[in-house]
């Protein structure tokens, strides 16, 4: 009697395994439904109606604000991109400035004075007319010591904005609304020749005066906001679940001259990345976020809907100019050595499963401005430069402790750092990975505590400056120039180029203050970030801008 | 009965308040700056921190925040989000039902599947059935959580999708769907689709787990002298087993359901994360990961608060398991 139930038991056992052997090889082999058609998402005259799920814009969770006076993430800017048109914008496909609401602006000599002169047919979604004090009150109110914004730098360049800070005043001095002649008059308190780019952000949006009525400002957001752009909020926040946009039927237009086609865009909200992408493969939503390490896979198997052009980003390590082994005059050549050995492509090939461009220099392509060639080192590997300049610095013996590979925990530098240890060895250079807390990783590299730090930028506007200025200027140094660089020649350059109207030259400027920076090898850029969208056969004339937002007023759905 | 009830629920304020403070005290030693967190890579302005500060009452030392904290607990504020000024209480109460209507039909499958496949499994021991409840129960504890529900959402959601399965045999990759449902926690209209993957996931565990302890201590009992006894009275055999067999056999299940709780409510975490389901699992792992201290506070408190009075309930139902069991002045009569 044993036997035969032992015998029992180890059939059945045997079925199981068989069951889910025989699952797992059909899971593996199938999966192809997605389709390799080749529509490119432009073709075709639009089709207005639709509605549109989008589950590509909070793949990664829920934002923390989204209206302009508070939201500092892209993803958490998209809804707003769509509810507000600010003064200016800049064209999604060639980055270039155009006016929006204001018509057109002219500026004094030396860049300390804009005008700007407001277009007449521009309504809110309420019917009642956008005006230069909407502007005024959108700004002022970013900067209020209780609404306690996080993008409140943003005014700096504005006079008045100093005061404000010192608590000596309420509203920025430097701005003058004239409603009857519709103009806005912005004096700044230093020349900054690219302030109008910076109005296409979404914190410079105009706000209607229903706001005045709200005691508690950081309550805004969770009602219905009304704004001038081409979509409106049908409905609050969802949290944790959706935002959902609807079409402004008293949108004055745009750039393009017509109402938006997709009747609505519907935002959803996911907590995980993967969850989120199978719900799109699922058929649930028209777009997707494309997870880390599925990009080679998913860019072959939807080719022609995927979105990847390069975005106003890049991925970089620098050196403490101040650290005695690594910074200074003194050890440039060290420093030369250690860009020429790293080896990028394989950086870009193994951790970013080659959905990252390779970085030459610091400002990537697309930004009006960019040029090639800045870069005096090249860009690229040569490991017999890296090997002839050690020696000519004096030789790895020379170097006493490791080098501090610094990098925050957790977030995914790990494997670049290995990599960037493995390529030092090749020249000798022994280096040691120093992860630090993600929680207090920037304030110990603002406070000078790096050596060789890994960091990021993303753009604020399509601006050259923003690149510059922030990561580089002296006085810079304990905010985002974390590499604690101080090179009078790159200040000046950067001075003149933001006191200097015509933008041509100004760029010039920008050009050469990057190459100083780039010779004297502060920074090695290592990537530049590129979109990482997948979208369905039926969305249409899909447009990613250089700062990763979406063109949704200028998509259709095929029916 | 009454006295005992009254003070195990006194118990329940030094728990909670125990479990407040160590969290709380923790929020201070452990690195982490929730005002640089809110601004990501960026530098901080002292002038934005000085404002952020202000409004949060972060400048104040650790006893006086602390003391604040406990002021608002005590009529049951339990503050705001450091990330966006909202509410603690109103997001807990956006949060708390979807999470509860989840962890419900998790506890009704684990009861109901679990119970039943640990008897039926006892009773025929080496039969067919027992042999294929052994070996599913063993895989599936030993399934970690987000991998069941990965397979889960790709074997019924995308690839059913994509290989152009009827209708009825899809299941939504993630959501929460419609969110329709009447008396608290039955699904109406299309609401259970979205449903039955995540609770199914969640459940898994518990329910194999409570299967096998259920199986065990059966097969126990099924040799007890008063199971021979009940059946040499005469009673059938369904009478044998439930009435007297069955009784015997909960006491250490229940035990079980009720400290597994814990695991359901970490288990749930990670189900709500994977499957998106809106409840306080998503809101806590986002609230930890950006220091939010209010809101870990607020849950954790809520959290403590449940696992408490379930192991309340699980004790007093100990009396109407074993009659000899009695709680109080009785107990000692």
């Amino acid at each position: 009697m044993g036997q035969l139930r032992c015998r029992r038991a180890g059939q059945v056992l045997a079925l199981v395994f068989v069951a889910i052997l025989a699952l797992a090889a059909c899971g593996g082999g199938g999966g192809g439904g997605g389709g390799q058609t080749d529509t490119g998402g432009e073709a075709g005259t639009p089709v207005s109606g639709g509605d549109l799920i989008d589950l590509q814009n909070f793949a990664q969770g829920e934002p923390d604000h989204i209206e302009p006076g508070l939201s500092s993430t892209i993803q958490g800017s998209q809804p707003g991109e769509l509810v507000w048109d600010g003064l200016t914008e800049n064209d999604y496909k060639t980055g270039e400035l155009k006016p929006m609401v204001a018509e057109s602006w002219t500026n004094n000599p030396d860049a300390t004075q804009f005008v700007f002169k407001l277009r007449k047919n521009v309504t809110w979604s309420d019917g009642t007319p956008v005006l230069p004090s909407d502007f005024v009150r959108g700004w002022n109110r970013v900067v209020q010591k209780q609404f306690a914004s996080e993008v409140a730098y943003h005014f700096d360049p504005i006079k008045g904005k100093a005061e404000v800070d010192a608590g000596k005043a309420k509203t920025m001095s430097g701005l003058k609304a004239d409603d009857a002649n519709l103009t806005l008059t912005v004096d700044l308190a230093y020349p900054y020749s690219t302030f109008p780019t910076t109005t296409s952000h979404l914190v410079f949006s105009p706000i209607h005066k229903e706001v005045e009525k709200l005691k508690d400002q950081t309550k805004y957001e969770q009602g219905v906001m009304i704004g001038n752009g081409p979509y409106k909020l049908a409905e609050p926040w969802k949290h944790e679940r959706y935002i959902k946009l609807v079409r402004n039927d008293n949108y004055w237009g745009g750039l393009n001259n017509h109402k938006p086609y997709l009747n609505s865009v519907e935002f959803r909200i996911s907590k995980d990345v993967d969850s989120a992408f199978a719900d799109f493969e699922a058929g649930t939503g028209q777009t997707g976020y494309i997870p880390p390490g599925r990009f080679a896979e998913v860019k072959a198997k939807y080719a022609g809907r995927v979105s990847d052009k390069s975005i106003l980003g890049v991925y970089w390590w620098g050196f403490n100019m101040k650290d005695p082994m690594v910074g200074g005059a003194a050890n440039l050549k060290l420093r030369q050595a250690i860009a020429y050995a790293i080896d990028k492509q394989a950086i870009v090939n193994s951790v970013y499963n080659g959905s990252r461009q390779v970085a030459t220099a610091l400002t990537p392509p697309g930004l009006p401005g960019y040029k090639e060639g800045l870069n005096p080192l090249g860009g690229g590997r040569d490991l017999n430069k890296a090997k002839q300049l050690l020696d000519e610095w004096g030789g790895a013996a020379k170097i006493t402790k490791p080098i501090k590979l610094n990098f925050g925990a957790g977030a995914g530098h790990e494997p670049v750092a290995t990599i960037i240890q493995a390529n030092l060895k090749e020249l000798g250079i022994n280096a040691e990975l120093a992860p630090g807390d993600t929680e207090t990783y920037f304030t110990q590299m603002r406070q000078g505590k790096g050596q060789f730090l890994r960091s990021g930028w993303i753009w604020d506007y399509v601006s050259y400056d923003n690149g510059m200025y922030p990561l580089f200027h002296s006085n810079s140094i304990g905010g985002d120039n974390l590499v604690q660089y101080s090179n009078p020649k790159f200040d000046k350059l950067v001075d003149e180029a933001r006191a200097e109207i015509d933008q041509a030259k100004a760029n010039e400027l920008y050009n050469q203050a990057e190459q100083t920076m780039l010779t004297d090898v502060a920074v090695v850029p290592l990537n530049w970030y590129t979109g990482q969208v997948a979208y369905s056969e039926q969305l249409k004339n899909v447009i990613q801008s250089p700062l990763d937002f979406f063109a949704y007023d200028e998509m259709w759905l095929q029916q | 009965m009454g006295g005992y009830i009254l003070r195990r629920l006194l118990h329940v304020i030094p728990v909670v308040w125990g479990a407040v403070t160590i969290l709380f005290l923790l929020f201070f030693i452990v690195p982490g700056d929730p005002v640089q967190l809110m601004a990501g890579d960026r530098a901080v302005t002292p002038e934005v921190r000085a404002n952020i500060e202000a409004r949060f009452g972060l400048d104040k030392p650790w006893y006086v925040q602390y003391g604040d904290y406990l002021k608002r607990l005590a009529t049951g504020d339990l503050g705001v989000s450091f990330r966006n000024n909202r509410s603690v209480n109103t997001i807990l109460g956006e949060a708390a039902p979807a999470s509860l209507r989840l962890a419900i039909w998790a506890i009704i499958i684990e009861v109901i599947v679990g119970i039943s496949t640990g008897l039926v499994s006892a009773v025929k021991r080496y039969s067919f059935t027992d042999v294929l409840t052994t070996v599913s129960t063993a895989m599936l504890a030993a399934i970690p959580v987000f991998v069941l529900g990965a397979a889960l959402q790709y074997f019924l959601g995308v690839y059913t999708f994509q290989h152009g399965f009827p209708d009825w045999a899809r299941f939504p990759v993630q959501g929460i769907g419609p969110d329709t449902w009447t008396f608290f926690f039955i699904p109406t209209g299309s609401q259970w689709r979205y449903l039955v993957l995540p609770a199914f996931t969640l459940a898994a565990v518990s329910t194999a787990v409570v299967a096998r302890m259920m199986r065990t201590t059966m097969l126990e009992v099924v040799r007890a002298d008063y199971m021979r006894t009940a059946a040499s009275k005469g009673l059938n055999r369904r009478q044998v087993v439930l009435k007297h067999g069955l009784k015997n056999a909960m006491i250490p299940v229940v035990t079980l359901i009720g400290l597994d709780l814990a695991t359901l409510i970490g288990n749930a975490l990670i189900t709500e994360t994977v499957y998106n389901w809106p409840g306080l699992g998503t809101r806590l792992l986002g609230a930890i990961v950006s220091r939010d201290a209010p809101i870990v506070l607020g849950i954790t408190a809520i959290l403590v608060l449940t696992y408490v009075l379930m192991n309340l309930l699980v004790d007093l139902s100990y009396s109407f398991f074993d009659p000899r069991i009695r709680y109080g002045k009785e107990a000692t009569a």
